[in-house]
């Protein structure tokens, strides 16, 4: 397949929408643009299989190796970052086997092709489907939740009982009683989303936004750039001359495209690991930094220390793209401001000290400066990067001012010198200037921070020292440089996933700007208008009000000492200042629980808790899914969707891959197992049909506003456009989906059906919950924030730049207004271990993590890695049973001794079910999972709560522990 | 080569091989998945330094030494690892609550396929592993053939491809004392050895291997031993960067590696020790015999060149910025292919 040309797109042109992605909130305000892109070059011709002559024993294995036919699939819905197209082979009318397509083409010849993709849990989903995880057909709760006593019920049984006991929820208590999770796992772009999107916005029920739930928001990012998407093709880490992986095990986690990484070194490139343990991505590294957990700010800020000792900054870079030339108010530490400067002046207005004029002037793109904080072009400016300096304030007083660089050199000076942060990251401080300098002289470097670089409770001044240094050297914004963790493709089309839409008095406010081209700030807030036009509650809220969290959170020993209160305080001044949002409000309770894919009861931090005290306020609960997890053996109805390979589908877009992954159909759905678009489309029938049965019409929605029963299968389907009970229905999305998203290369569903892999051919509109802010160039690797950088567009933060300094007075209060190093709260907890772990090689999520193929491939039953020196005090042996314990909780697991392992870890990875454990005790018993008050703050320009993009988001990492041998 | 015509060969970049266990998979659900060879894994993947698959194979002779060849050790299906099942349908659905969990029926094991994944040697910090994938070496003297008393393996003429002939076997089993790479297993149903048999139905059509093909760190290179354009040979004879695991066994193997080289060490300050390599020399030279020293050298000289930003032929051909260029001419994409 070759990648097809489409006329160069500019987004200029673009009419703003703002889909979100896996959130699919579309604005509606369609693009004037024709699709442009050319129908697909067929697929390949098929060849005759070669006549073999033959006739004895070898022909058992020839005629093993036949099929009928071969489809593209992919695992749609296991949110696997990856996304790789996979050619299924039918033989009999089963799903025999799958391979990877490999139909990728490389953008340019000097980097290796993308080329075959794809992971052993990927090459065994045919047999996966089939296993004994599967369920098939509906089922009803006999027994104690939990229990496991079954009966089999029909379709129309479950449907209407389902049915009834919403509407009676919605009546008595109104539809944001009704909580619907769809968690990370279920998103995809396709119509295997759509269905519970269109259920969740017909019935304007509480949607639980789960992102923040497993600890995978990059807050650091969001502090310093005003968003994180910070991505691009995983062939441009070829282009890396110095790569860092940081917090993260792409050998793990990244088994489709780490080759990138490997072959660079083989370019010339050096591979350094920064890591507690020796894991599984050290075996390919140059150098391995063996820091102690959770220092990895110390070790940031001190190599800060050395670049700007030394002098191996790129200061044009850092005058025009940080905040460190800012002007500083010595009295009170704050950005002077242009209401410091001006009566009735901008809040939101910041000073650089132009040394030309030898005066302070409003800084080009800072969110005030009166332009539309549009372009950080300085022009004829030469701003001060450091110096003390007098201004004349709006009273006529004087104040004494410096820049944020001065005061961010007199901390590193006074605290981070590699002499001191050798005391506290462990690393030899001759090393730690090794590094910075290498790093520094690199000509293209950057760090591989991923998602676990989240998941610490102070991971957020991690990813600040990160982006300091990638910001000192000038990194961001080049090729194969800058820090990475995630970026998306957008889909314009993907409006169609969803029903939400702007009101026409809020698209017309908006062409004013729309003439002058948006910019990243106004997609923000086109995007937070959105997050408040649903029910959307982050999980961590969810939980702390309605879950039974308080009590836990609220304990002494998970605050940070270092604030002057503790999470309920914080808490009760977000919501009382409406910066986070929580449904249904505080004085009513859930009612009925819905989810579709994902996992509470084994995600959830210290899940026993839910279990105790959320499941029993719930008078429903109905799992939606294709296989037994453990929450849903807590479920009181499990409806069985289809398997990936049984279904139409489109894969989430990370960007690692400039291609879109489809999956046909292969087979029918196994037994009575539907399409998740048909189970959700028959659920808000059924609602509609016994709404109309029982007389019932309006009931309390959204913010109390009436909702009409009778109307939810018309606005799920939007008007009747859309019939889910037809199995072709989905094809009729996605054509609506392909044709209105010019920058992939397929006009209909079928033919990207048919593609598998759609290549990108452009950018698409942009979007805070994906965009990363580059062109795409179909002839070249792509790597995110070009526009920031090349063209000057302002950052979306108050500043206009790559912030590190935030004068919230929370973060005042905190000591974090600068990037800092603290200890976790944990860092004085009585226990001497500490539980630490990551995403595994072995599962996504839960899923195959319980199936034998894969499962004869390890200990076939949970495991944590221990050191032999924690081991031999204790008497532990290789393949002994231990008991991993706190105040909290405990689980068992068998032990693997290994040499990688720091002596303090346990090392468990990501994802066993609790019904793998003795008691379905799972590896989040013990685990409190807090949180950082900081992160519910807002009120201040880029510090506020984003639906699925920044929110408080918990802490699993460096749970305190005990390990005792069980006999 | 003995009786073949032509010889087809494997290389293995193991700075590369990621530890997935792809390979394993791509090999199990293409050829393994029949009763009676549930517990096979032609293809394995062990972390090195380990007891590996079946547990502690290197100990247990075979092959051929000057003296002739050597009596071996049989390897039990326990030393393999069992194919274990599952009490799914007791958990799911047996009305027992929490008081049963999912665990393995029978038995418990205390070994399997790769039970020391990534355990590795030495001492915190400076302790090493690295991965090893392997299949059966398709040897030039293969111990198997040699040892059958059936001559019911055949190394085929026109590629050197090593087949168990199931027609003719009747499950004495030498071939498996005698294989000193213990990569042949019992089948108890049909009662006769089985092995990796390279894929040979898919080379036939012009299709890599399955592991080869499947594999997502790009690490094998595929193709005949002799084709002097393709990769094998360079890296094996041109470049001599490829070299067979333990050629001591004296079979001489068809597989080949390309040795690990391992992150720098530290010193007891907690500095860099650049002077003596993570992975011992004499572990590598364990494996690999002494050539692992020169090919090492070969491979850090020519970094270091392309580090000064010159070419390298050997550094392109590892990058393999063409997927397909290295399967040396075996690149047919197998869904192409229409059964009649």
């Amino acid at each position: 397949m070759s990648k097809v040309k489409s006329p160069r797109l500019s987004r200029r042109n673009f009419i703003i929408g703002a889909t979100a992605g896996t959130a699919a909130v579309g604005v509606g305000l369609y693009s004037l643009r024709e699709k442009g892109v050319p129908p697909a070059p067929p697929p390949l011709p098929k060849v005759a299989a070669k006549k073999i002559s033959y006739n004895d024993f070898s022909d058992i294995y020839r005629e093993q190796w036949k099929w009928d036919k071969v489809v593209k699939g992919t695992h749609t819905r296991a949110n696997c970052i990856s996304a790789c197209s996979w050619d299924v082979y039918v033989k009999d009318g089963i799903a025999w086997r799958e391979e990877q397509a490999a139909i990728y083409e490389a953008p340019r010849p000097d980097v290796p092709d993308l080329n075959p993709r794809g992971c052993q849990k990927g090459a065994c989903y045919t047999s996966l489907q089939l296993s004994e995880a599967r369920v098939t057909h509906p089922m009803k709760r006999v027994g104690e939740r939990g229990e496991g006593k079954w009966k089999r019920v029909s379709w129309n049984e479950a449907l209407t009982d389902i049915a009834d006991r919403l509407i009676d929820v919605a009546v008595e208590d109104g539809t944001e009683c009704i909580i619907f999770d769809d968690g990370t796992t279920n998103a995809g772009y396709g119509p295997e989303t759509a269905g519970d999107i269109r259920f969740q916005e017909a019935m304007q029920t509480t949607k639980i936004d789960s992102w923040g739930g497993v600890g995978d928001l990059p807050m650091g990012a969001i502090q310093t750039w005003g968003m994180y998407n910070c991505e691009g093709t995983a062939d441009d880490w070829f282009r890396s001359d110095y790569i860092v992986i940081w917090v993260g095990n792409p050998v793990y986690t990244r088994i489709p495209e780490v080759h990138f990484m490997h072959e660079a070194r083989y370019r010339g490139a050096k591979l350094v690991v920064i890591a507690p343990d020796m894991n599984a991505s050290t075996v390919h590294a140059d150098m391995w930094i063996n820091i102690k957990p959770e220092t990895d700010a110390a070790l940031g800020l001190a190599c800060a220390q050395v670049m700007i000792e030394e002098d191996l900054i790129d200061r044009d870079y850092v005058l025009q793209q940080t905040d460190l030339p800012m002007l500083v108010r010595k009295d009170k530490q704050r950005f002077l401001r242009h209401s410091d400067m001006k009566n009735g002046g901008r809040d939101n207005g910041v000073y650089l000290w132009d040394e030309k004029q030898g005066k302070a002037v409003l800084a080009p793109g800072c969110e005030g400066d009166g332009k539309g904080g549009r372009s950080t072009v300085l022009g004829k400016l030469k701003p001060a990067l450091s110096g003390d300096f007098e201004v004349e304030l709006a009273d006529g007083s004087t104040v004494e001012v410096y820049t944020v660089y001065d005061r961010l050199v007199n901390q590193l000076n006074s605290e981070y010198r590699p002499e001191q942060s050798e005391k506290t990251t462990g690393i030899n401080a001759k090393l730690i200037r090794r590094f910075a300098r290498e790093m520094a002289a690199a000509p293209n470097a950057m760090i591989f921070a991923s998602w676990g670089a989240c998941k610490h409770y102070h991971s957020d001044l991690f990813q600040r020292a990160m982006i300091l240094l990638m910001a000192l050297t000038g990194n961001q914004g080049k090729p194969g440089s800058g820090v990475r963790i995630a970026a998306w493709w957008g889909m314009d089309g993907l409006d169609a996933v969803a029903t939400l839409d702007l009101t026409l008095g809020e698209k017309l406010k908006m062409i004013p700007k729309a003439i002058r081209g948006l910019t990243p700030r106004d997609y923000e807030n086109i995007f937070m208008d959105l997050s408040r036009k649903g029910a959307n509650t982050p999980l961590m809220t969810f939980l702390y009000v309605h879950g039974g969290y308080k009590e836990l959170w609220d304990k002494e020993e998970l605050q940070d000492p270092a604030l002057p209160h503790n999470l309920s305080h914080y808490m009760r001044e977000s919501l009382d200042k409406d910066w986070m949002q929580v449904y249904p409000p505080e004085d009513r309770s859930p009612k009925a629980y819905i989810f579709t894919g994902v996992n509470p009861l084994r995600r959830w931090p210290a899940s026993q808790v839910a279990r105790e005290k959320f499941w029993p306020k719930l008078d429903l609960v109905v799992s939606v899914n294709f296989r037994m997890s453990t929450s849903t053996m807590y479920s009181d109805y499990v409806l069985p969707v289809a398997a990936y390979y049984e279904k139409y589908g489109i894969k989430y877009g990370q960007t690692y891959l400039p291609y879109i992954i489809t999956s046909d159909k292969a087979t029918e759905p196994l037994g009575d197992s539907k399409s998740d678009w048909e189970v959700f489309g028959l659920l808000s029938k059924r609602i509609a049909e016994r709404a109309v049965e029982r007389g019932i019409s309006t009931v309390r929605g959204f913010k109390d506003q009436p909702l009409d029963l009778t109307k939810v299968y018309d606005h799920h389907t939007s008007g009747g456009k859309f019939n889910p009970e037809d199995p072709e229905d989905p094809i009729k999305l996605m054509d609506e989906i392909f044709a209105n998203s010019p920058s992939v290369a397929a006009n209909s569903g079928r033919e990207a059906l048919q593609m598998g892999a759609v290549p990108i051919v452009g950018p698409a509109r942009p979007s805070l919950i994906y965009a990363n802010y580059s062109d795409y160039e179909p002839t070249d690797t792509h790597w995110p924030h070009r526009d920031f950088y090349e063209k000057k567009v302002a950052w979306p933060t108050l500043t206009g730049r790559q912030q590190f300094m935030l004068d919230h007075p929370w973060y005042m209060d905190a000591g974090e207004d600068l990037p800092v190093h603290k200890d976790p709260p944990h860092a004085a907890s009585k226990y001497p271990m500490r539980i630490n772990g990551g995403h595994t090689r072995w599962s996504i999520h839960a899923i195959w993590r319980d199936h034998k193929m894969l499962l004869r491939l390890q200990r076939g039953e949970p495991v944590c890695f221990l050191s032999p020196d924690d081991c031999t005090p204790r008497g532990v042996e290789n393949g002994d049973t231990v008991r991993i314990f706190n105040d909290l909780g405990s689980c068992e697991a068998m032990v693997k001794i290994a040499v990688s392992v720091r002596p303090g870890e346990v090392i468990m990875y990501h994802a066993w079910e609790p019904y793998q454990f003795k008691g379905w005790k799972g590896q989040q018993e013990p685990i409190a999972a807090p949180w950082k008050a900081l992160h519910l703050a807002g009120g201040y320009s880029h510090l506020h709560y984003r639906m699925y993009y920044g929110g408080p988001s918990h802490a699993p990492r460096g749970a305190p522990c005990e390990v005792e041998k069980v006999s | 080569m003995a009786n073949s015509k032509r010889q087809m060969a494997m290389v293995m970049d193991l700075n590369k091989c990621i530890g997935c266990q792809t390979c394993t998979v791509a090999c199990k659900t293409l050829w393994t998945r029949e009763e009676g060879m549930e517990a096979m894994h032609w293809n394995t993947v062990n972390t090195m330094p380990g007891a590996g698959t079946p547990k502690n194979w290197e100990d247990m002779g075979g092959g051929f030494t000057d003296a002739g060849a050597q009596l071996g050790e049989m390897p039990t299906t326990k030393a393999f690892g069992e194919a274990w099942n599952y009490n799914h349908k007791e958990v799911f659905y047996g009305g027992k609550g929490q008081s049963a969990h999912l665990e393995i029926q029978g038995e418990k094991p205390d070994w399997g396929p790769n039970w020391d994944e990534d355990e590795g040697a030495g001492e915190f910090p400076n302790g090493y592993f690295f991965y090893l994938p392997r299949i059966c070496n398709h040897c030039t003297h293969p111990a198997c053939k040699e040892a059958c008393p059936r001559q019911a393996i055949e190394k085929r003429e026109q590629d050197g491809i090593v087949v168990v002939n199931e027609e003719r076997c009747r499950g004495y089993r030498f071939c498996m004392e005698a294989c000193p790479y213990k990569k042949i297993y019992f089948n108890h149903q049909k009662k006769v050895s089985q092995k990796c048999i390279f894929c040979f139905p898919r080379l036939e059509q012009g299709v890599a291997n399955a592991c080869a093909r499947q594999c997502p760190g790009r690490v094998r290179f595929v193709g005949y031993r002799d084709d002097q354009d393709a990769p094998i040979y360079k890296l094996v004879d041109k470049w001599k960067v490829a070299i067979p695991l333990h050629p001591e066994y004296g079979t001489d193997p068809n597989v080949f590696y390309v040795p690990p080289f391992g992150a720098a060490r530290f010193d007891a300050d907690g500095d860099l020790d650049e002077e003596t390599p993570r992975i011992p020399d004499e572990y590598l030279i364990s494996l690999f015999g002494k050539d692992v020293l020169s090919s090492l050298e070969i491979l850090k000289a020519e970094r270091a060149r392309v580090q000064q930003g010159e070419k390298s032929e050997l550094m392109d051909l590892l990058i393999a910025y063409k997927w397909k260029d290295m399967f040396g001419g075996f690149d047919t994409d197998p869904q192409t292919l229409k059964w009649t």
